[in-house]
């Protein structure tokens, strides 16, 4: 099974110096935070907020030959979470052939961002996310965290 | 015009800015080009250069994962022109196709047609370190970035760095 779901934010983890993609569910209530780098997340936001740089960035770079040679990004599939790292697939559709790309999430959703292709995300990445989460959020307690329960 | 193969020497940190240099060589070591790059598009370069690879494929792993998935050759990376400090990059791929099949033909060849895609010249050199593609700049982007480096680096200059020749 799989969800429809698009960028609905970013944000900037300072516990991890990094930045979270906020993912929604198209229809239902789901949530999937993604941590990415900086250089990543620029160029994500970018493509949000339809900023086009003078130079092409990376990504406008990836997607402009994927233009030239006739190569369209049908979908993205987030399709799985392990140690804390994501996966995704990126399928292309060629010369009525069709295939699929291994790559990170952050640059799968920049691309699909700049192709207009909808992001899907694999229904067992979302279970597993809120379990791998909160071991996340323990770890980054401090013993202040837990409130004055002793006294 | 003329293409003049060149060489990555090396990439430096330019303590002046938030920025990094890659120096590129010609065969002889006779001509240097700098170009100034951000800090992560120097990262990626750097990390080409020293055969690091990633757990996962960073951007230009893509690119290049996509390129062969799709039977496309990256032939060379030309950087062809500076203009106001700005350097402008292409990527020539050769695409192999398969002929129409309703062209009447007794040639089974595919057909080859050659793609030339605008880049930023740390986006070409990335991809070209990656795949050991060569690299080339024009005669004209040689010769043009002797004045074009002399600005550079009068910008950046402070009223300290002329001395006390006025004291």
């Amino acid at each position: 099974m799989i969800i429809q779901m698009k960028v609905k934010g970013l944000m900037f983890d300072p516990y991890n110096n990094a930045y979270i993609i906020i993912l929604r569910g198209e229809e239902g209530n789901e949530v999937l935070p993604i941590w990415v780098g900086k250089t990543e997340a620029n160029s994500i936001s970018l493509a949000l907020e339809g900023i086009f740089t003078p130079r092409p960035m990376t990504h406008d770079l990836i997607k402009n030959v994927l233009d030239a040679l006739d190569a369209k990004i049908i979908s993205i599939v987030i399709t799985d979470l392990r140690e804390n790292t994501y996966f995704s697939k990126t399928h292309l559709s060629y010369h009525d052939s069709e295939l699929t790309i291994d790559s990170r999430p952050s640059d799968a959703i920049a691309l699909a961002l700049r192709a207009d292709a909808p992001i899907f995300v694999a229904e067992h990445v979302i279970q597993k996310q809120s379990s791998e989460e909160l071991d996340r959020w323990l770890e980054n307690l401090k013993p202040e965290d837990f409130g004055k329960y002793d006294t | 015009m003329m293409n003049i193969p060149l060489n990555v020497d090396a990439v430096i940190s330019d303590p002046n800015t938030d920025t990094q240099i890659v120096i590129l060589k010609d065969k002889l070591n006779l001509d240097i080009l700098p170009i100034w790059v951000g800090m992560a598009e120097g990262n990626t370069i750097r990390f080409a250069l020293e055969g690091i690879s990633a757990p996962r494929p960073l951007s230009h792993d893509l690119l290049q994962d996509l390129l062969e998935q799709l039977n496309v050759q990256l032939e060379k990376v030309v950087i062809y022109d500076i203009s106001e400090n700005t350097y402008y990059a292409s990527l020539h791929l050769i695409q192999n196709r398969p002929k129409n099949p309703d062209e009447v033909s007794d040639k089974v060849l595919d057909v080859s047609e050659e793609q030339t895609v605008d880049a930023r010249p740390s986006d070409a050199i990335a991809i070209a370190l990656r795949m050991g593609i060569p690299i080339y700049a024009t005669d004209v982007v040689l010769q043009k970035k002797g004045s074009e480096n002399l600005d550079h680096w009068l910008e950046k200059l402070k009223p300290k760095d002329f001395g006390p020749y006025d004291a």
